[in-house]
């Protein structure tokens, strides 16, 4: 096409151009971000779960391992005063393993998404930017992890090397960054025949200095709108794990609680209703948070 | 005649097509004619524009001579040195010395970056001067291009401003390394009409205050002319004609510059006469004609045309033309 | 409005809402267009000359956009009043718009005849194998080439002249009484563009069809139209012929237009450009939109916006001071 394509806009272009925010400020983005309700909403219960995450040696009423095997008369109690969410078949506070095992989820969600934005970042800007066999080399990779069925990789690692904490955090990293890959490959892509690009490397930049000061700051945003989803889905995953009893028994998990109230779903309904709640509501909020965070970071898109 | 800051020579681009497996024309091998064999001289102190339509393989001649692409083949001699074989730190040095504006405002700049930083790049990336040095050279060159007062926009981010000054902005990076050579792409198609005569007027102070060479780049011939001390019209790849400005405009010599000129809206009496009707299709930059490049658009085009290259030679105080009958067709309007 | 008036637009206003406030993209914009007629929209981003004709097609983007007021009579009957299902009837038959980018306006997976085509059964009750013998009879009068064959291309076989054609036949195949051309050349290099204007000439003299040809282009514009309006900040400040515009502009922003262009008979002086730059739409200037950037400015330009007034002969100006202007300038 004719370079005149760059010419004069019409004064809807203008308009349009204007609703698309570039490079403005995070008290901008804010606002959009604030004005979303149900982003708000998910913001606000994740900050509570991570409060509580935080705070829950303070605030957990009971040691979530004390077992009372003994006293036949504290097991399986239903929710009363002494325990807002019943106890179990163990006799253990319901309520104090649902404070605990957040810190759980949350640390094991937050640390595989950062595990895969890690890898899947950099594997994706440096196929995007060099393009050519290492772009071929890097996608054939991808391809192949996807073509694996990702839960059953996960469940066969874990059988293998043990449900350790650190273990389930690693393999479900490793198992999610390709769509956070192919995210940040096809942004670089774009953005490395940009003007701006080219003009920094007709001054003389070399390919680190274009890759994380030019490119990087522009194309890193859908993989984080990713990566927040993508916390969503490392909760369930590892609360899928401890369901089926692959998860650390050491630790308190949501998943793991599951597990337990297997077989008394009819007869001890808290055991199994609390805990699925949680971890409802906590995937829910990451999904809005994503959610917010694309319609703040794309206004025009949510305009139409 | 001032000596020549640049010399291009037989400059070739070629790129190769890709083929997908399906395709009908899997396995063979085809090239893009981009840049065939061009040469021309950019003289100290002088604009040289390069002329062309859409294909005609000038935006391809400019990136290829700062090497944001790399040649096939020729050599691009710049101040004595051939940049196509210098290794990468050699060239970097030098591209201190040779910078460029790019066309599009909207897309020549980070927008996550402060404009001072933008500027300030070619600066640090050629370790000139300390932090405090280099924000003071930023601030004069903001003041340099009419963006006054600079601390109004140093710390600013480019979506706050309009398109001539983000094109201002633009030229005041290409200034910041000192360079003798600054190549400029389009450098106002992209901008408001009204807004294209301050750039314009800007770039010619500019070229006198800082002593620049421009290698100018555009396809609007108004802007051509008023820039241009000399300038090559581009077809296909090819360089068609060649020579001071003011003896192109007054004279075209080929039929493709007939055109060209007769073809600008609001263009003078002189420049309509003779305006040979084009027949025909574009052809094909993967295979390009046999001969002559234009003959099949052109109208005076006779069987040597169909089978012979013209070669490009002097008619005369530095007036190149490919044609085999210009004289001819000069004689025949 | 005469007899052969086809189009009228009376104080036509189309404002945005946006969240940084209002747009008011056009604000106030009246002209007539007869028959036979080319008239030419000039201005630059901004002007509000493309969403000017936008709103006469009712194809605003609303939200955020909204035509607030104002009529648009087409053969008398205004635009503006009909529900959705009439103006549909209107848009392709009684006015139609041909666009600026052709690629991005034309169905990549569709044969070009097949576009024209739908375009033609969507007013017409014809068979379809009728419908495409019309497509064709459109793209022969766009003067392409052998249109049996072309027909059956897809638009990425064709050049770019000839999208934009087969655009200008898609606008002209049902008989419209106003055809709109929304920068017409602008996607394009200037040996086809040269070829697109004389085509529009030449419809011009061959049909019926009022024209409007929208450019930020003057030149283009004065190869084709005979009558010129001039567009600022969403207010038409100057309506002229093409030639009266060209030998005396006489509203300041014409004249500086006039005066910033390099053109090929002024040789290498220094043009003479307006200053500032093009003004916020949500905040215009008070009074004259173009007043901040006006050499001949006085105070009462920024007390009350000047109205469209007639100047001599068919022309008209939205300046207090022009005929003080033209006095200086001529002496």
């Amino acid at each position: 096409m004719s370079s005149d394509n760059l010419q004069i806009e019409s004064s809807a272009q203008t308009i349009r151009r204007s609703l698309k925010h570039q490079g403005e400020s995070f008290a901008e983005f804010w606002r959009r971000f604030r004005k979303n309700r149900a982003a708000v909403l998910g913001l606000s219960i994740v900050i509570a779960f991570s409060s509580i995450a935080i705070l829950a040696p303070v605030i957990s009423p009971y040691n979530p391992f004390d077992i009372h095997i003994q006293d036949f008369t504290q097991v399986y109690l239903p929710p009363d005063n002494l325990h807002p969410m019943g106890t179990d078949q163990l006799g253990r506070d319901v309520l104090s393993r649902i404070i605990w095992g957040a810190r759980v989820s949350l640390m094991v969600g937050l640390a595989a998404a950062a595990i895969s934005a890690a890898v899947g970042m950099t594997l994706g800007a440096v196929a995007g930017y060099y393009s050519g066999r290492i772009d071929n080399a890097i996608m054939r990779f991808v391809d192949m992890f996807l073509t694996i069925p990702t839960f059953f990789l996960i469940l066969t690692i874990v059988a293998i090397f043990g449900g350790s904490l650190r273990n389930v955090m690693l393999v479900i990293g490793l198992t999610i960054w390709p769509s956070t890959a192919r995210l940040m490959r096809a942004e670089f892509l774009s953005f490395r025949e940009k003007e701006f690009v080219q003009a920094a490397r007709s001054i003389g930049a070399g390919d680190r200095h274009i890759m994380f000061r030019e490119i990087a700051p522009n194309a890193i945003f859908p993989a984080i709108v990713n990566g927040s989803l993508q916390v969503g889905s490392a909760i369930l995953t590892e609360s899928a794990l401890s369901f089926l009893g692959l998860g650390d028994p050491n630790n308190v998990s949501w998943g793991f609680m599951l597990n337990d109230a297997l077989g008394s779903f009819l007869r001890a309904w808290w055991l199994s209703v609390f805990p699925g709640i949680m971890i409802t509501l906590v995937v829910v909020a990451f999904n809005l948070i994503g959610d917010g965070l694309n319609d703040a970071l794309n206004p025009f898109l949510k305009e139409r | 005649m001032p000596d020549a800051l640049m010399e291009v020579k037989n400059l070739k681009k070629y790129f190769q097509v890709e083929h997908g497996p399906l395709s009908t024309y899997r396995g063979k091998k085809e090239f893009v004619h981009a840049i065939d064999d061009v040469s021309f001289t950019v003289r100290r102190g002088y604009t040289f524009s390069l002329v062309g339509e859409t294909g005609s393989g000038k935006t391809t001649t400019a990136r290829c001579v700062i090497r944001l692409i790399e040649p096939t083949s020729g050599q691009v001699n710049f101040d004595g040195r051939d940049l196509l074989s210098l290794n990468k730190d050699e060239l970097l040095k030098t591209r201190r010395n040779m910078q460029m504006i790019f066309q599009d405002p909207y897309a020549s700049l980070n927008p996550r970056m402060t404009i001072g930083d933008t500027i300030e790049l070619p600066l640090k990336i050629h370790k000139v001067g300390d932090a405090r040095e280099r924000r003071a050279t930023v601030m004069d060159l903001l003041d340099k291009v009419g963006l006054t007062p600079p601390s109004q926009y140093i710390d600013r981010n480019p979506h706050e401003f309009s398109g001539g000054q983000r094109q201002r902005v633009g030229i005041a990076r290409s200034l910041a390394s000192k360079p003798e050579l600054i190549i400029a792409d389009e450098p106002v198609s992209a901008l408001d009409v009204s807004v294209r005569g301050q750039i314009l007027n800007l770039l010619q102070d500019l070229k006198k205050d800082f002593g620049l060479t421009y290698l100018l780049i555009a396809h609007d011939l108004s802007v051509v002319r008023f820039m241009s001390d000399a300038l090559g019209v581009m077809f296909l790849g090819k360089l068609m004609e060649l020579g001071p400005s003011e003896a192109i405009f007054e004279k075209p010599l080929l039929p493709y510059t007939q055109t060209l000129l007769a073809s600008v809206p609001l263009a003078s009496d002189a420049m309509k006469r003779g305006r040979p009707k084009l027949k025909g299709e574009l052809p094909s930059p993967i295979s390009p004609p046999a001969g002559c490049r234009f003959h099949t658009l052109c109208p005076w085009a006779q069987e040597r045309c169909r089978k012979e290259e013209p070669a490009f030679i002097d008619h005369g105080d530095g007036h190149y033309a490919a044609c085999h009958y210009v004289d001819e067709i000069q004689q025949k309007l | 409005m005469t007899e052969d008036t086809v189009l009228s637009v009376r104080d036509l206003k189309t404002y945005f809402y946006t969240r940084k406030g209002v747009v008011k993209a056009v604000d106030g914009v009246s002209f007539d267009l007869h028959k036979k007629e080319a008239l030419g929209i000039v201005g630059e981003s901004g002007s509000g000359k493309s969403m000017t004709c936008f709103s006469i097609m009712r194809l605003v983007p609303d939200p955020p956009g909204r035509i607030v007021g104002g009529e648009v009579l087409l053969n008398g009957q205004d635009l503006l009043r009909l529900s959705s299902r009439e103006i549909r009837k209107v848009r392709g038959r009684g006015i139609s718009m041909s666009f600026q980018d052709p690629m991005t306006y034309l169905n990549p997976v569709m044969r070009v005849g097949d576009q024209i085509a739908e375009a033609i059964l969507l007013h017409n009750n014809v068979s379809k194998a009728r419908a495409f013998e019309m497509a064709v009879e459109a793209m022969r009068l766009t003067e392409i080439n052998n249109p049996e064959k072309r027909a059956h291309d897809y638009p990425h076989q064709l050049s770019g002249g000839m999208r934009q054609r087969i655009l200008i036949s898609m606008a002209l195949a049902c008989d419209p009484d106003v055809m709109i051309a929304d920068e017409p050349t602008t996607a394009l290099d200037v040996v086809v563009q040269k070829e697109i204007l004389n085509l529009l000439r030449d419809l011009r003299n061959e049909l019926l069809t009022g024209m409007i040809i929208v450019s930020h282009d003057l030149g283009v514009v004065a190869e084709v139209c005979e009558k010129v309006a001039v567009m600022y900040a969403g207010s038409i400040v100057e309506i002229a012929t093409t030639q009266e515009l060209f030998e005396n502009p006489l509203h300041p922003y014409t004249i500086g237009l006039m005066e910033s262009i390099p053109r090929p008979d002024r040789g290498k002086q220094r043009l003479l450009t307006i200053q500032g730059a093009v003004p916020d739409l949500i905040n215009p200037p008070s009074g004259c939109k173009f007043h901040p950037r006006c050499p001949y400015a006085v105070t009462e330009c920024r007390i009350g916006l000047p109205g469209l007034e007639k100047a001599e002969g068919d022309r008209y100006v939205r300046c207090i001071k022009y005929a003080e202007i033209q006095k200086t300038r001529r002496s």
